[in-house]
C-alpha cells in the first residue's frame, strides 16, 4: 500500500460515509463503521510499506485525524444515538482527508532517531484523539449555538454532552502533552522548552482549563458556554497547523514538516 | 482581577528596575530555600485568614480565572514572537520567559493551587479526590519547574574519537564536569540515499507529489513526469573519493520520449566533493543528502574515586552517571581530521523527581476526568428517563 492507492481509499470512504449519510439506524454505523476501517486498513497498509509510523508530516497526522475523528463518533454515537453528529464527524473527516488528496507529500521512509522512541506513536496518536473530540464538542457547541438563538432552552440540554465530551478530549489533552513532556526529556534533555509548539499546546490547554473555571457563569448562560467551546477550537487549529506560519516557527523543533 | 493586575503591574515595575534583565533564577541551595520560605508564606497565609472570606477567594476560581487570563496573554506573545537574548534588553514581548511579570503570574498560580488545595482538604475525599490530583499535579509540576530553574544545567560537549574531555560549554560559557568523557568510537548510519528532484532556481526539493521516492540502489527504477529514469549503479565510495573523505554517487539513465537517452554520475557531495546533479528540464535530478538513522558514542566515563564505566549513549537512550544524564544531541564532520566530533548534552536536573511526581497525579487526574464524562452521560440519561420515558431524538 503507498500512496497512489490514496484516491481509492479516499473514493471508497467518501462512499461509505456518503450513503451512511442517507440511512439511519444499523446501517448508519455499519457504513460509518466501514469507511473508518477503510481509512484504517489503509493507514496499516502505509505504515507497513514505509516501515515506520505515518506520523511524521502534517498530511500524515491529517490522515490520522481522519480516522480518529468518525471513530470518536462512532463512540459517542453509543452513548448518544443522534445521527447528525456521526454525519458531520465523517463529514469533517472526508474535509481533512480531502485536503491531504488535493496537498500530495512524498512519503519516504526516513525517521529521524529523535522520533524512533516508544513515546512517538502515544504522543501523536493521543493527541489525534483529544483533537477529535475537542473536534466533536466544537461541533456540537456550533450547531446548538445556533439552534438556541431564538430558544435558549436547548443550548441547556446540549450542555451535559458537549461537557462529556470535552472531558474525554481534555484527558486525552493532558495525558497527550504529559508523554510529550516524558519523551522530550528522553529525546531532547528537557521536558519543556517553551518552544512555540509546546507554547501553543500549554494555550490550548489553558484555553478548555479556562472553560472548566468558569462554570458559574455557564451555569446561568449556557449558550455563552457552547460559543466559548467552540471559539476555543481555534486554538486547537493555531497550535496543529498555524503554529508553522508564526514569526515564532523558525526557532521551533517540534513543528510538523510537509 | 485586582491581585492578578496588581501582580503583573509589580512584575512591570519590576522589570523596569532590572532594565529588562529577567529574573534572577537562584541555584541550590537557594532555590531549595525560596520553595520552602514560598511554601511556608503561602500555607501561613492561608491558615491566619482559613476562618475568614478571603480564603475562598485566595483558593478561589475567580483568581485562578484572572491568573491563567494573564498567564494567556503571555503565552499567545510567547508564542508568536520569536524569543531573543539581547543586550541592551529588547521589546519585554520577545523576552518573556525571564520577565518579571510572566514569572509572577506563574508564581501567583501555583500559590492559587495551593491555596486551593489546602481549602478543599478536609472535604469528603471521593468528591475532591478529581480536583486534588489535578491542582496539586499541575501545582507540583509548575512549582519544581520554577523553583528549579536555576539548578538546570545543560550543558554542550564536543569530544571526537580517542579524545578524552572533561569540560563543556553552558551558553557559550566554558564549565567543569565531574566526570571525564573518553570516546572509544562514533557510529552513524543512514538512510539510503533517494532520487530527488530540484528546482535549480530556490535550491528547494521540487517534490514529485504523491509518488514513492525513487531508491538509489541497482536496478531501481521510477517516473518522474514523462521521463523514467533507471539507478544502473550505485556506490558509497565513488572512484573520485579521498582514503579520508568516502563520496556516495550513482550513475543513472534519463529517458525521455522523443529524445536520445542521457547517463551520468549524480552525488550528494561530501566535506571535500561537490555535490554532482543532471539536468531534466527546468529542473535537475540530485541524490539527497545522507539523513542520519541512528548514532551513538560509544565512551568510557572517568570518575575520580570510582572504576572507569563502559558505556554507551544513543539518541532516545541517555546514560545517567553521578547525578546526570548524557543525551547524544548531534554530530558534525571533524574539521580537523577524518570522522566526526560527536555532540553530548550533559545535563542534570535535581528537581525531575518533583516534576515527574506531578506528572504522575496530572496523568491519574485526566483518567478521573473520563470517569466525570462517563457520570455525565449517566445522570443525563437518568433525567431523560424521569423526564420522558421516550428517547430523546436529534435537535
Amino acid at each position: 500500500m503507498n500512496w497512489t492507492h490514496f484516491p481509492w481509499i479516499f473514493g471508497s470512504a467518501a462512499l461509505c460515509w456518503a450513503l451512511a449519510s442517507c440511512l439511519s439506524g444499523k446501517w448508519l454505523i455499519r457504513l460509518a463503521f466501514a469507511g473508518t476501517v477503510v481509512v484504517a486498513a489503509f493507514i496499516a497498509g502505509l505504515w507497513w510499506s514505509l516501515d515506520r509510523p505515518p506520523m511524521r508530516t502534517l498530511g500524515e497526522t491529517r490522515l490520522w485525524f481522519g480516522l480518529l475523528l468518525p471513530a470518536s463518533g462512532l463512540l459517542i454515537h453509543r452513548f448518544v444515538p443522534w445521527k447528525w453528529p456521526l454525519v458531520v464527524s465523517t463529514g469533517m473527516a472526508l474535509l481533512f482527508l480531502g485536503i491531504t488528496l488535493a496537498k500530495p507529500e512524498t512519503h519516504d521512509r526516513t525517521l529521524m532517531p529523535a522520533l524512533q522512541s516508544p513515546w512517538f506513536v502515544p504522543h501523536v496518536v493521543i493527541y489525534m484523539m483529544a483533537y477529535a473530540f475537542l473536534c466533536h464538542t466544537a461541533l456540537t457547541s456550533i450547531c446548538y449555538t445556533w439552534i438556541s438563538r431564538k430558544n435558549p432552552g436547548r443550548a441547556e440540554s446540549a450542555l451535559p454532552i458537549v461537557e462529556a465530551s470535552l472531558w474525554v478530549g481534555f484527558g486525552l489533552l493532558t495525558l497527550g502533552l504529559l508523554c510529550g513532556a516524558v519523551w522530550a526529556k528522553e529525546a531532547w534533555g528537557h521536558y519543556w522548552t517553551w518552544d512555540p509548539k509546546e507554547t501553543w499546546a500549554f494555550l490550548t490547554w489553558g484555553c478548555y482549563l479556562l472553560y472548566f473555571h468558569l462554570q458559574p457563569v455557564w451555569r446561568k448562560n449556557p449558550r455563552s458556554a457552547l460559543l466559548f467551546l467552540a471559539l476555543a477550537s481555534v486554538t486547537v487549529f493555531l497550535c496543529w497547523f498555524a503554529v508553522n506560519a508564526m514569526p515564532s516557527a523558525a526557532q521551533s523543533v517540534h513543528t510538523y514538516t510537509g | 482581577m485586582s491581585i492578578a493586575a496588581a501582580v503583573t503591574l509589580a512584575g512591570l515595575a519590576l522589570d523596569l528596575v532590572f532594565g529588562g534583565r529577567g529574573m534572577p533564577a537562584p541555584a541550590y541551595p537557594d532555590s531549595a530555600a525560596s520553595a520552602c520560605f514560598f511554601v511556608a508564606i503561602t500555607t501561613g497565609v492561608y491558615l491566619s485568614v482559613r476562618k475568614r472570606p478571603i480564603a475562598a477567594v485566595l483558593g478561589g476560581r475567580h483568581l485562578a480565572i484572572t491568573t491563567l487570563i494573564v498567564l494567556l496573554i503571555w503565552g499567545a506573545l510567547l508564542g508568536y514572537f520569536p524569543q531573543v537574548d539581547t543586550q541592551p534588553a529588547g521589546p519585554i514581548y520577545q523576552r518573556v520567559l525571564r520577565a518579571p511579570p510572566f514569572v509572577f503570574a506563574l508564581l501567583l498560580l501555583v500559590a492559587n493551587l495551593w491555596w486551593g488545595v489546602l481549602h478543599r482538604l478536609g472535604k469528603r475525599l471521593d468528591a475532591s479526590a478529581l480536583f486534588l490530583v489535578n491542582h496539586l499535579g499541575v501545582a507540583v509540576t509548575l512549582g519544581a519547574g520554577l523553583f528549579g530553574t536555576g539548578d538546570l544545567i545543560r550543558m554542550d560537549v564536543w569530544v571526537g574519537k580517542n579524545d578524552l574531555v572533561w569540560y563543556g560549554t553552558e551558553r557559550g560559557h566554558p564549565r567543569e564536569l565531574p566526570f571525564a568523557i573518553h570516546l572509544h568510537e562514533f557510529d552513524v548510519e543512514f538512510y539510503p540515499p533517494e532520487l530527488r528532484q530540484i528546482d535549480p532556481t530556490t535550491g528547494a526539493y521540487a517534490e514529485m507529489a504523491g509518488s514513492p521516492p525513487i531508491p538509489l540502489k541497482p536496478g531501481s527504477s521510477g517516473q518522474i513526469g514523462n521521463s523514467h529514469v533507471e539507478v544502473l549503479d550505485w556506490s558509497a565510495d565513488a572512484p573520485w573519493s579521498s582514503p579520508d573523505d568516502a563520496v556516495p554517487a550513482a550513475r543513472i539513465r534519463i529517458s525521455t520520449p522523443g529524445g536520445d537517452p542521457a547517463e551520468g554520475w549524480i552525488s550528494s557531495g561530501s566535506k571535500l566533493a561537490p555535490p554532482i546533479f543532471m539536468p531534466l528540464g527546468d529542473q535537475v535530478i540530485a541524490m539527497s543528502e545522507p539523513r542520519p538513522k541512528r548514532y551513538l558514542s560509544q565512551m568510557t566515563i572517568v570518575r575520580e574515586g570510582f572504576e572507569p564505566m563502559e558505556a554507551s549513549v544513543e539518541v532516545n537512550k541517555p546514560l545517567r552517571v553521578a547525578g546526570w544524564w548524557l543525551y547524544q544531541k548531534g554530530y558534525r564532520p571533524n574539521p580537523s581530521g577524518p570522522g566526526y566530533l560527536s555532540q553530548i548534552e550533559a545535563v542534570r536536573d535535581p528537581w525531575l523527581p518533583f516534576v515527574y511526581t506531578g506528572f504522575g497525579m496530572m496523568a491519574a487526574g485526566s483518567l478521573l476526568g473520563f470517569a466525570r464524562a462517563g457520570q455525565i452521560l449517566r445522570n443525563r440519561q437518568k433525567q431523560q428517563v424521569s423526564a420522558n420515558p421516550l428517547p430523546s431524538q436529534a435537535p
